[in-house]
């Protein structure tokens, strides 16, 4: 079962447009959305939310078709969003209470358990919090409700590297319960990479990848190439990057197996050495390759 | 507005109540104050009494509209609530009900309360319809700052309708005071609830309840929220 569906969702702006946006999030597992700044991410999200109408497509989340039934889904939605305050001049108690009368599912132990866990004081009013201390009990607030399915906008942004440990773990426990799902947005790719079972990417209104990460991380290679001065490379899709300098070549291939090093061995290249690369390599690949108007994956978008 | 969840409206109609607590209650307390101010010390205060009180109630409608709808916005609480399982009709719904219910309530009771300076002879009785004729268009001017702050949000939008209901409502009483059977009336011994009164009451009336109307009508058509 799908915990959310995008299907060929669109939506237009003067400057900006997201473009036939397919995204499947299936239930039980964590998604992370990857793309540059302005790529369309949060719009996507909020459209997601129901909170931004799409002009074109379908959203259906945890089976409630978005915008129209936001509020039966918005029930089982934790979503916490990088621009969300909370009340600056109200205590974090003032908001805890004020959802417990609003969430019937509302976990008060865990929500104590939380603010120990996170080290927040519930008197403490907002204002007096630090960037860090505010995330976290933003997402407080959104692990507390018991969701079925939480969607974050950068929920790591701006956190020192304990404080994100420190969410990234909870965005782990809560995995523990398989039943729930995650769709989280990110700059961070080692986030990402750490608790993702699959990653979208997104580059100016389009999905340019979506695969489960494992996929990504083995399709992915650096294959380096002593050539001569003949050499011509083979035409093949799934080369992605070309770098030369003298007789040393760099190929970042987007689609990598077995067969391709002795392709290019054949084609009078020696290849000296293969690597893997890491997420964020993938990632500025990816997007490199996007905006060079290459269809550099052949991930499944949809 | 029958598609609303009465349970999450009225949570977000008691949080906007109890974040405008105390300021609502400083508010109707300075009304109180220019009451009495006009009672005990009558010409020699009026008034003072008189713009303290129109400030008062001006100032709550203003403050209560900018804190919960504008400020909201501005402070990016938004997101926090639209997270919640609420639409953009439950939103505006909780945001006119809570503060209609708000400055309503200070508006009802001081505007009952000022009647007290007619008892004796502090005031000619023939002030009274005009006296009406001023509180409900001071009610309206708040109902337009309202409906601005609710449909536009932005601070700009808000800070116009501010100024364009404050100096708006100033001409509009000097405008309704020249009328000849104001005029005619205003400073007799018994109140003189002739058709022109009347007539403007009722005008103005209608003036708050289509505004409250297109505010919903507004809302209702908006695709993005955020």
């Amino acid at each position: 079962m799908l915990a959310i569906k995008c299907s060929n969702v669109r939506k237009t702006y003067p400057h900006f447009a997201l473009q036939d946006v397919n995204l499947n999030l299936a239930e039980g597992t964590v998604m992370g959305f990857v793309g540059p700044n302005g790529a369309g991410k949060s719009t996507t999200l909020r459209v997601i939310m129901g909170l931004v109408h799409q002009d074109a497509g379908s959203v259906q989340v945890l089976g409630h078709s978005m915008p129209a039934a936001q509020r039966a889904a918005k029930w089982d939605i934790g979503f916490v969003s990088e621009d969300m305050r909370l009340y600056s001049h109200r205590t974090l108690g003032f908001h805890l209470e004020f959802l417990e009368q609003i969430f019937p599912k509302w976990d008060k132990p865990y929500a104590a358990e939380l603010l120990r866990r996170f080290d927040l004081n519930p008197e403490q009013k907002l204002k007096g919090l630090s960037h860090g201390q505010r995330v976290k009990a933003a997402l407080l607030t959104a692990f507390a409700r018991k969701p079925r399915l939480l969607v974050f906008d950068e929920p790591t942004t701006g956190l020192d590297p304990v404080a994100r440990k420190l969410v990234v773990d909870e965005m782990m426990r809560v995995m523990e319960d398989e039943s729930r799902s995650i769709l989280f947005s990110s700059h961070n790719t080692l986030d990402v990479e750490q608790i993702s079972d699959s990653i979208t990417f997104i580059n100016q209104g389009e999905i340019v990848a979506s695969q489960d990460k494992e996929s990504f991380l083995d399709a992915w290679r650096r294959v380096r190439l002593v050539v001569d001065d003949t050499f011509t490379l083979p035409n093949c899709n799934s080369i992605v990057k070309t770098q030369r300098a003298g007789h040393q070549m760099v190929l970042t291939v987007s689609d990598y197996n077995e067969g391709f090093a002795a392709h290019l061995t054949q084609a009078g290249a020696s290849v000296t050495d293969v690597e893997r690369l890491t997420l964020e390599e993938i990632f500025i690949a990816s997007v490199e390759a996007s905006q060079a108007g290459q269809h550099a994956i052949q991930g499944e978008a949809a | 507005m029958s598609d609303t969840s009465p349970t999450i409206v009225r949570e977000l109609i008691k949080k906007d109540l109890q974040i405008m607590k105390v300021p609502s209650l400083c508010y109707w307390l300075g009304g109180i104050g220019a009451i009495l101010l006009a009672v005990f010390f009558g010409d020699a205060a009026g008034t003072i009494a008189f713009i303290l009180f129109v400030s008062v109630l001006f100032g709550a409608g203003v403050h209560a509209a900018m804190q919960t709808v504008t400020e909201e916005r501005r402070e990016q609480n938004l997101p926090f609530i639209m997270s919640l399982p609420v639409t953009i009709s439950d939103y505006t719904v909780a945001k006119m009900s809570a503060n209609l219910m708000l400055v309503g309530t200070i508006w009802l009771t001081l505007s009952a309360a000022s009647y007290v300076i007619f008892i004796g002879d502090v005031m000619p009785k023939g002030t009274i319809p005009f006296l009406t004729i001023i509180l409900v268009a001071i009610f309206l001017a708040y109902v337009i700052i309202l409906a601005t702050t609710v449909v536009f949000q932005g601070l700009a939008p808000a800070i116009i309708a501010v100024v364009a209901a404050n100096l708006g409502t100033q001409a509009y009483i000097w405008w309704i005071s020249e009328f000849h059977d104001v005029r005619s009336t205003v400073n007799g011994m018994e109140a003189v609830w002739n058709n022109t009164y009347l007539t403007v009451i009722g005008l103005q009336v209608a003036a708050v309840c289509a505004l409250i109307a297109f505010t919903f009508y507004s809302q209702s058509k908006k695709t993005e929220f955020l």
